[in-house]
């Protein structure tokens, strides 16, 4: 099955269907993906496309520290990416809950506890450059050979 | 608000044309809508609760992690509340310098907000052609402050970093820039005929309405309700600010008052460059004790502070009123009852410049 | 009553967007101005409005003291019928009206005018109550 593992490879590698979701950013974090789709920095010449629908996608950018009323939905998206799929979590706020993890808060950081996160961007917010290498980093490593790893 | 409906539609919380979570609930016959829900708190995060007890210098960073589009603003309210209260006075130079970083935030934001309307009626091409455009404006904020977003550039007493005459060079090429670009944009605007037809007399919002609910900002603006704060505030006083007012209050009179404002504030800042003279940049001061409600023009509406501080500067109370408040209230209950088909349900969402975030603090 | 796929009990979130600093000051002014406890009017409150309306309300309590001045001295006025049934809609029109046409009624047939107006108070005060 060698072929077809390499014929999915090269497909994978040109085609990364991205997906984001804010549970509970300042927004700063959103805009700065937004602005990744502009043409000066061209997110589409590397082959991944932001169409925010979890079904069809297979990077998950999450923004934000976590907040209750996603207990239950976040879980949902995550399930509703079809494997092979990983999650980066964008920004301070999903790491650590950024300046909002004080007495007060209604949020529950780190994201870790409630999906797997396989990359971190620290920053406040990071720059959209930033944000398209941590995802072109991350494609090979989780997509390339997934199959096989699988056997 | 239960009726007797055929279909009830509830979109979100994650969507492809919603930017934040949130979730609308529309209660339709047929295609049309009869009334609508929103549901919100996704994105609930206390800040005010966390700003209580806090000194200044921590609230002042709080205060810009309202909302990350229009940080700028938040900034800008928040330390002029303060300087109120304690009787701050701020060097010539530095009130300037805040105006023009104040409406290269609005031009940016506006920017956004047409940007994700075209998105959101399918046009692509003048999307990416905005989003592009607002990358320049974004440069010029780095260039000025040094960050993109969240640059806590305002601080009692002045601001941090002065503005250089190359600097001042540049900026005014990126304005001529924006122009020339942006007037391209608006004619690809108001002559496609698909875009007209898409926009026009969708998601009326009459000035009854605007004054009922309270709406501000461009959405009020555009169904000639004028309160804009600029008007009061005494910088822009000295540089005959007049606000821009259209009558239609439908999709595309929103859309074209976003537009018409991101000239003026080009034309703003040119005179703001004209008049301003050299001097210092931080005048110093110390926060005291009081109270004071200061509000200011944030590029979607009024924004207000309601703040009181104790001896050493320490916050006791805060409310923060944010524009996207009324904003969305207003677009829920007025614009979307009686829309036609539930593909212009989102659009007429989207050209209200919601903002989530700010909405739930 | 139309059920949602996926729906969740709201009334915590909703609490929490009623316990912010404005929200606290205008809920005590409504208390105040017709006699209510705090808790039964945050109940009525979360029962009839959706979360936006539910941010929306200093806003619009707001726009309803600014026209105070303009207003004339008249029985609506004093008894707040735009209050609560535009800006804060807590009472349907119909049972407004009937409210206020009974306390006009009551002074017509030579009530004590002070008198009416705090048993116009209590009508309301029963519909929120109810
Ligand atoms: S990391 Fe900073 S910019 Fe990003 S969402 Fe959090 S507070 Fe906002």
């Amino acid at each position: 099955m060698k072929a077809l593992q390499d014929l999915k490879n090269a497909v994978r590698s040109r085609s990364i269907h991205v997906c984001y979701v804010n549970v509970g950013s300042c927004n700063g974090c959103d805009i700065e993906i937004l602005a990744c789709l502009a043409p000066r920095y061209d997110i589409e010449q590397y082959g991944i496309y932001v169409h925010n629908n979890p079904r069809e996608a297979d990077i998950l950018l999450i923004t934000g520290g976590f907040s209750p009323q996603w207990e239950d939905k976040l879980k949902r998206v995550w399930d509703e990416i079809p494997e092979p799929k990983a999650a980066i979590a964008i920004g301070n706020c999903p790491i650590s809950g950024c300046v909002f993890n004080r007495d007060g808060t209604y949020l529950d950081p780190p994201v870790r506890k409630h999906i797997p996160i396989a990359a971190e961007v620290p920053g406040c917010p990071p720059r959209p450059t930033e944000i398209l290498e941590a995802i072109l980093s991350l494609a090979p490593v989780v997509f390339k050979d997934y199959e096989r790893r699988e056997e | 608000m239960k009726k007797i409906v055929d279909v009830s539609l509830p979109i979100g919380p994650v969507h492809p044309v919603f930017k934040e979570p949130c979730r609308i609930k529309c209660e339709m016959r047929g295609e049309q809508v009869l009334s609508a829900e929103l549901e919100l708190g996704y994105v609930k995060k206390g800040i005010e609760r966390i700003m209580v007890g806090r000194p200044w210098q921590e609230v002042m960073f709080l205060a810009e992690r309202v909302c990350g589009i229009c940080s700028v603003v938040h900034n800008y309210v928040c330390i002029e509340g303060m300087e109120r209260i304690s009787d701050i006075e701020v060097p010539d130079r530095a009130a300037y310098l805040r105006v023009i970083l104040n409406e290269m935030d609005r031009i940016q934001s506006h920017l956004l907000a047409n940007y994700s309307y075209c998105y959101t009626i399918e046009h692509e091409t003048l999307a990416m052609y905005l989003i592009n455009l607002r990358e320049t404006t974004m440069d010029a904020l780095e260039m000025i402050t040094g960050a993109r977003v969240t640059c806590s550039y305002i601080i009692p007493g002045g601001v941090r970093f002065d503005l250089t005459p190359e600097k001042e060079k540049t900026l005014r090429g990126m304005l001529d820039h924006i122009d020339s670009e942006l007037t391209r944009f608006v004619n690809m605007f108001k002559g496609g005929p698909m875009i007209a037809l898409r926009s026009k007399n969708i998601g009326n919002f009459t000035r009854e309405e605007a004054i009922e609910s309270h709406a501000v900002g461009p959405t009020a603006r555009a169904s000639n309700l004028n309160n804009d704060c600029r008007l009061f505030h005494p910088t822009y006083k000295k540089l005959g600010f007049e606000s821009i007012l259209l009558d239609d209050g439908d999709n595309y009179a929103r859309i074209m008052l976003r537009f018409l404002e991101i000239f003026q504030s080009t034309e703003l800042i040119r005179s703001c460059l004209a008049q301003m003279e050299p001097g210092i940049i931080r005048g110093g001061g110390i926060i005291g004790g009081g109270t004071s409600k200061w509000s200011g023009e944030a590029p979607r509406g009024e924004l207000t502070y309601d703040i009181s501080t104790d001896i050493r500067g320490r916050i006791k109370t805060i409310g923060i009123r944010t524009p996207s408040i009324m904003n969305i209230e207003a677009c829920v209950h007025y614009m979307l009852k009686g829309v036609d088909s539930s593909a212009d349900v989102t659009s007429t969402y989207i050209s209200s410049d919601p903002c989530i975030a700010c909405n739930e603090r | 009553m139309v059920t949602y796929l996926y729906e969740r009990d709201l009334t915590e979130m909703k609490l929490i967007i009623l316990s912010s600093a404005l929200h606290e000051k205008t809920v005590a002014a409504l208390c105040k101005k017709y006699g209510l406890r705090r808790q039964i009017l945050r109940k009525k409150m979360i029962r009839l409005f959706d979360m936006s309306l539910l941010e929306n309300i200093p806003a619009r309590y707001e726009v309803w003291e600014k026209t105070l001045p303009e207003a004339k001295e008249s029985i609506e006025s004093r008894l707040g019928v735009t209050l609560l049934t535009q800006q804060i809609p807590l009472i349907a029109d119909d049972e407004m009206s009937f409210i206020v046409q009974q306390t006009n009624k009551k002074i017509s047939t030579g009530y004590n005018e002070e008198q009416a107006m705090k048993e116009g108070i209590a009508m309301i005060r029963e519909v929120i109550h109810s």
